[in-house]
């Protein structure tokens, strides 16, 4: 980027000396030789630097962009997902609660959510009787998908 | 009454609003909260009334701006009246004036050249405290792969595009300026070809940024967004495999942190816009106003002197232009990230 910067500033001076001697050989016959040489002059001042112009270090930065970008899309999809967690959560519990009630059963529900967001275990509260205990177990594990295993009695 | 009790509490949890994590955008800093809308919701709403408050404050600067004007045309008066009497001298005269009227307009042309960067480098910081947000919220939609790659763009070409304004676009006005005031004071062509050299390189460089941000944007925006929408299927798909009862749950649950999550990154990706034109509009307005003022004091000094001072305050004018060219280009690029933000997935 100084290189660039110098390269400019080096153009412009250039320009400006070259002004400035035809400006004080106004009237000199020896005026055209010395604009032609100054005409070359700049050209090779122009043209000699280019090659050394440094890219803008945008390579190296590239990959901590991409990095930060990851850990930022990461942390969007997570707390997604979680979102979509304490969602599908809510709702489980919900329903079973629901269904208990229908069966003239009053339960507390606390359901465990897996990895896909799919509910894998739940705890059952309350005092209830086994026919109504049967009847939940096959809406959890038909229903709901939760296998018998990961169900839980309390009370 | 305990099954009533019980069903009001199931519906009730079966509607709560989904709100664990908020995707905001940062509140818009100092320099913007003058002009800042009261209310984001409405984009034309929020767009008008900026420009009304906007209006308002620009008042003193065109007063400001007249002033300085105002001291152009007298010198100009002064100038071609003594070289009409200055006989052999013309050339000392000229150079007189010349360097009279630069002196008068560089402190301005310098405050509006640093406001336009201090501009710039706002622009630029709040852009990355508003892009993490708005790419967490893509990323929350679905669209993981697309606002990765639509960060990684804007981050590169923001941090392009302000280190060639800052390190040599800048720099190359100040020079424009140089060389403009020598070729006034010489009425050297040389110089003045040299003029529209840097002129047209500094245009072109933001041309072409914007162009290639853009074509990228645009491009990377189909491609990742690709990816995305197959993701989004295969999710879907897998939902409809599950057991229908807990299928239907999960389905809800995403659509609800779908909608839930697009609404916040809308108001976030609308606030970010109202926000950056917030900051851009004032010092826009202010660098405006005084490249419309020496345009017209250009024109009237033609009228006055022809082949005279015009020139010069035709040299600060365009390097206004320049001056407002980047900070333009500053702004577009932030927009036109945020709207690509805002697109989402398809």
């Amino acid at each position: 980027m100084d290189a660039l910067r110098q390269y400019l500033v080096g153009v412009v001076a250039v320009t400006l000396i070259c002004s400035i001697i035809t400006q004080l050989l106004q009237g000199s016959g020896c005026r055209a030789g010395i604009r032609i040489l100054c005409g070359v002059f700049l050209t090779l001042v122009l043209i000699q630097p280019i090659h050394t112009i440094p890219d803008l270090e945008l390579q190296s930065r590239l990959s901590q962009w991409e990095d930060a970008a990851q850990a930022i899309a990461e942390d969007g999809k997570s707390a997604a997902q979680k979102k979509k967690e304490t969602i599908i959560k809510q709702q489980t519990e919900a329903y079973i609660i629901n269904k208990a009630a229908e069966a003239n059963a009053e339960v507390a529900a606390e359901v465990t959510i897996g990895e896909d967001g799919i509910p894998v275990a739940a705890a059952i509260t309350g005092s209830i009787s086994p026919a109504v205990k049967q009847q939940l177990i096959d809406i959890l594990t038909e229903e709901l998908g939760i296998p018998e295993a990961g169900l839980k009695w309390n009370g | 009454m305990t099954k009533l009790f019980v069903s009001v509490i199931v519906i009730l949890s079966l509607c709560l609003p989904v709100s664990a994590v908020e995707y905001t955008a940062p509140s818009v800093p100092d320099s913007g909260e003058t002009l800042m809308p009261e209310t984001t919701d409405s984009f034309l709403g929020g767009i008008l009334e900026l420009f009304q408050k906007a209006c308002k404050l620009i008042r003193p600067d065109l007063a400001a701006s007249a002033k300085v004007c105002l001291g152009i045309l007298a010198a100009t008066i002064l100038t071609s009246i003594l070289r009409s009497f200055a006989g052999s001298a013309t050339a000392l005269v000229r150079a007189t004036g010349v360097v009279i009227l630069s002196l008068l307009l560089m402190s301005s042309a310098d405050s509006m050249i640093r406001l336009g960067n201090q501009t710039i480098q706002e622009l630029s910081s709040y852009g990355q405290l508003l892009l993490p947000a708005m790419t967490a919220a893509m990323a929350a939609q679905g669209g993981a792969a697309a606002s990765a790659s639509l960060y990684i763009g804007t981050a590169m070409f923001d941090t392009l595009l302000g280190s060639l304004i800052a390190k040599i676009l800048t720099p190359m006005v100040y020079l424009f300026l140089a060389v403009g005031i020598a070729a006034s004071a010489m009425e050297d062509e040389t110089l003045k070809k040299m003029q529209d050299l840097i002129r047209g390189l500094v245009g072109w460089c933001l041309k072409t940024i914007l162009i290639v941000f853009t074509a990228y944007m645009g491009i990377t925006g189909v491609v990742s967004g690709t990816t995305d929408a197959v993701a989004l299927k295969a999710t879907k798909l897998t939902m409809s495999t599950v057991v229908p009862v807990v299928g239907g749950i999960l389905s809800d649950a995403s659509e609800a942190v779908l909608v839930g999550v697009g609404a916040m990154k809308n108001a976030a990706g609308i606030y970010g816009i109202l926000a950056a034109a917030a900051i851009f509009l004032e010092p826009f307005l202010q660098i405006a106003s005084h490249y419309l003022a020496l345009k017209l004091t250009g024109a009237v000094c033609s009228v006055i002197d022809p082949k005279g001072m015009d020139k010069l305050v035709d040299t600060f004018s365009s390097a206004m232009g320049l001056i407002l060219a980047m900070t333009s280009a500053s702004c577009l690029l932030l927009f036109i990230s945020t709207v690509c933000f805002l697109k989402g997935v398809s």
